[in-house]
């Protein structure tokens, strides 16, 4: 306990939990930057820091960036990320009635609660999962790793077609360089191919870059000159009230009371999201929001205003966050985007997740879970210092933005490893990205695809190394594998039976 | 608000700074050290260059490491960069360049670093023997394309069981169960030094096992605790606490020896194998290098490896230092070539 203290209360632990709340309220504020592209830039920057600081930043940054979309989503109707799409719906029909200040007040509260209460179960059910970890093995990894495979419908938006699409090139781009065997292929005979496609600069490539590209597109010129005007006078205008807000922040007990329920529910089922292999917050917010609508005696305030649909969209979000931490540290298979970074950034620090977490560094671990907690509550304290001008960073002018996202993808594919071929691939999944943005092809589907495809692949082999017999018997001889076989018919024809169901009736 | 703005923007760029920095941490504080062995020796004169002070060649020297920060590789050296430029007398920078199980950095240190001694490499063993064996490596390089100047550690391979393991409880009668039975061994992967440990093995004794090929040794680690393996090849420094805490049990040494950490465990030798398996870690540079300037770095090598401050810091890390001075790891790497070689088809 005293270790755990120690660390967290040292000078470079609070500096960067400071830095981050309010890094990862800054980047969740502005439209577009999301928080796994904030803590995938913020990487390179923690090879130079001590462990607990580094990752304490990172999950503060984490926490933040998806509370921080909130913010622009209920001022200006404009998510910060796509974990506040659920929020703005409701938020901006409140802010339109002047009640913004009371709806940022809901939303603190919510992500807060989502926010510890993911965090509380982090710190109980890791440890505890990490005993039957042990249990997991090349067959339980590969089914997992199958089973993420089969929500990317989930994470493929309006076109499932489409998500498949990208989800397929992104097993593709997973099979470059060797995996269980030495063997390189599609490496052409380049050496930095035949070690494989980096995650981090695809990743980067994949979310950052598109989003400068697009932005550089709506440079100001003759032709619209008229209608960037407008935009920027209305943003100007909305700011301008954003500053006027009358009411109160905090909801008072009695108004907290009603939405107590929603919030404790959306977090729960947003720890679940969380703990599903590439679901984020995006999903969580709406899983939340459709919660809190199911749940709620006015429904018909849903989409007019409804305080209950923020409430449960913001704790529906910041539940994701602790619930994807959970796997990401036990079983190494991270439950988010944002996770993966954060594994990523843990293996820079040379640790391994696993049972070694818990027992041999698990002073260094809780310190950071604890850290993490910390965040949460720091980032509502923040959240309301800052409500009146947080609003300002959605309109921070292009020519800042462009340049600033531009050097950190650079700097940050390069200094991973001191090596220029990961700034190529970065740029080329940039222009991927962009075309994949245009066409509406969804990102996060190849993203998986490049985490799950290879670990499906290196399980499946090593289980068939493992199995002294028949694969068949081994798998269906295994109480965890079966468990997950199930589950994973069960997603793949839950709706095909729901669409035929609808069509009898 | 513009000027806010400015400022912030300033921030990032020192931030991407010191991101840049970021391989070469121990740089500045090391380079005090250095200054600091010069004012000692008394010979740092006014206007008399570093490279004449240290009579080295060069202002400096870039210890490439092939792997990403934050592994072992990178630990060792990091550990060993502030002794070498303190012996050497011109500042030590580590670099490094991870990718393709080091090729990436190896071929850099072969066909592009320069070689008038500004540059060496860190390099293990036996996957650097095992790679250039590969036909699929397309570098081009083998042994004679490096220079092999002195050894730092070596960790000798261990074979594990679960705790409680009754089956067999030593290295004959695990040979002995084994020719009857099918035994899955976990390795850390198929070209790493656990998985020619085993072929070794094999060859030697004319027994085979399942080879079952894990991503790194806590994967093989945690199969092992959880039964989903028989036995796990590892490294005497990854076993020591878990074979002593009783989490797993230890069978055997691989090597002519019995092990100093765990001597009570049967080693092949006992069962009169000449094989002798580890992984091996050392300094090595590129065939070509100033031969002035290698004369030097190996120097100042040796006398790093016999400073009592490093053997303390090596003993603090739990790292179990091995000097080999250039004719002895030149040697060494020779038989091990020649060992790796006949049983390299035996890898997968």
């Amino acid at each position: 306990m005293q270790a755990i203290m120690s660390d967290l209360l040292s000078l470079q632990t609070l500096l960067a939990l400071v830095a981050g709340t309010f890094g990862g309220l800054v980047v969740g504020g502005l439209p577009g930057l999301s928080a796994t592209m904030g803590m995938s830039l913020l990487i390179p920057i923690t090879y130079t820091m001590d462990t607990v600081p580094s990752m304490v930043m990172l999950a503060a940054v984490y926490c933040s960036a998806v509370y921080g979309g909130s913010f622009s989503a209920i001022l200006i109707h404009t998510p910060g990320t796509p974990a506040s799409a659920a929020t703005a719906i409701d938020g901006y029909q409140l802010t339109k009635r002047g009640k913004g200040l009371q709806a940022l007040g809901v939303s603190t509260t919510a992500s807060v609660i989502g926010g510890v209460v993911s965090g509380v179960a982090l710190l109980l059910i890791a440890p505890q999962l990490v005993k039957v970890a042990l249990m997991f093995s090349a067959p339980e990894y590969f089914l997992i790793a199958v089973f993420g495979l089969t929500i990317v419908g989930g994470l493929s938006g309006n076109n499932l077609l489409k998500g498949l699409v990208s989800a397929g090139f992104g097993l593709i781009i997973g099979m470059v360089g060797m995996n269980i065997f030495p063997y390189a292929r599609y490496s052409f005979g380049n050496l930095n191919l035949q070690g494989g496609i980096q995650l981090v600069p695809a990743m980067i490539g994949l979310f950052s870059l598109p989003q400068v590209l697009t932005l550089a597109e709506s440079r100001v010129n003759k032709k619209n000159r008229e209608e960037q005007k407008k935009i920027q006078e209305s943003i100007q205008e909305q700011i301008a009230r954003a500053g006027k807000m009358k009411g109160h922040f905090w909801p008072t007990p009695a108004e907290l009371k009603p939405l107590l329920p929603t919030i404790l529910k959306a977090s729960i089922l947003g720890i679940g999201v969380g703990i599903l292999p590439g679901a984020g917050g995006d999903i969580g917010s709406w899983v939340g929001y459709n919660s809190a609508k199911n749940g709620s005696k006015n429904k018909e305030l849903f989409g007019k205003g409804s305080l209950e649909g923020i409430a449960g969209s913001e704790a529906g979000n910041n539940a994701v966050c602790g619930g994807a931490l959970i796997p990401a540290l036990t079983l190494g298979i991270p439950g988010s985007g944002a996770a993966a970074v954060f594994l990523g950034a843990l293996t820079v620090q040379g640790f391994s997740s696993g049972t070694n977490l818990f027992s041999k560094y698990a002073d260094m671990t809780y310190s950071i879970l604890v850290g993490f907690i910390a965040a949460n509550i720091l980032m509502g304290i923040m959240g309301w210092l800052l409500s009146r001008y947080a609003v300002r960073f959605a309109a921070l002018p292009n020519g800042i933005l462009i340049p600033v996202i531009t050097s950190l993808s650079v700097i940050g594919s390069y200094a991973i490893r001191n090596n220029v071929f990961d700034v190529y691939v970065m740029l080329f999944f940039g222009v991927i990205g962009y075309c994949m943005k245009k066409f509406d092809f969804p990102a996060a589907p190849a993203v998986l695809a490049l985490i799950l495809g290879p670990m499906a692949e290196r399980n499946l082999i090593t289980s068939i190394q493992m199995c002294k017999g028949s694969i068949l018997v081994y798998y269906f001889t295994r109480p965890i594998c079966v468990f997950f076989m199930i589950l994973i018919v069960v997603t793949l024809l839950a709706p095909v039976i729901q669409k035929r169901r609808r069509e009898a009736v | 608000m513009k000027k806010i703005l400015g400022i912030a923007l300033g921030a990032v760029m020192v931030m991407n700074l010191t991101a840049c920095s970021g391989g070469g941490a121990g740089a500045p504080a090391a380079s005090t050290a250095a200054q600091a062995a010069q004012a000692q020796s008394g010979t740092a004169e006014k206007d008399g260059g570093q490279s004449t002070d240290s009579g080295y060649p060069v202002d400096k020297v870039t210890l490439l490491c092939p792997s990403d920060a934050g592994g072992a590789m990178d630990q060792n050296c990091r550990m060993m960069a502030p002794y070498l430029e303190k012996h050497l007398g011109v500042p030590v920078e580590v670099t490094n360049m991870g990718g393709s199980a080091c090729w990436i950095g190896w071929s850099y240190l072969y066909n592009e670093a320069p070689k008038d001694g500004s540059c060496i490499s860190f390099a293990n063993f036996p996957n650097m023997i095992t790679g250039y064996l590969d036909t699929a490596n397309t570098t081009g390089l083998d042994n004679t394309s490096f220079q092999f100047l002195e050894m730092l550690t070596s960790d000798t391979n261990i074979i594990v069981a679960a705790e409680g393991e009754d089956r067999f409880t030593d290295l004959e009668s695990l040979l002995e169960y084994a020719r009857d039975n099918v035994v899955t061994v976990a390795d850390a992967g198929a070209r790493t030094d656990d998985a020619v440990c085993v072929a070794q093995l094999e060859k030697a004794s004319g027994v085979t096992f399942q080879h079952v090929h894990f991503e790194n040794t806590a994967g093989g680690m945690a199969a092992i605790q959880g039964r989903q393996v028989d036995l796990l090849v590892c490294n005497v420094s990854e076993a020591v606490e878990p074979v002593e805490s009783g989490a797993i049990t230890g069978i055997g040494i691989i090597d002519r020896e019995r092990s100093s950490f765990l001597p009570e465990l049967q080693c092949s030798g006992d069962l009169g194998y000449e094989i002798s398996c580890s992984s091996s870690r050392g300094f090595i540079c590129a065939q070509g290098m100033d031969e002035q300037a290698k004369a030097l770095v190996c120097e100042a090598l040796e006398a790093a490896m016999n400073d009592p401050e490093l053997q303390s810091a090596a003993e603090t890390a739990g790292i179990n230092l091995a000097p080999m001075n250039e004719a002895e790891f030149t040697g060494w790497v020779t038989a091990q070539n020649d060992a790796i070689s006949e049983i390299f088809g035996m890898l997968d």
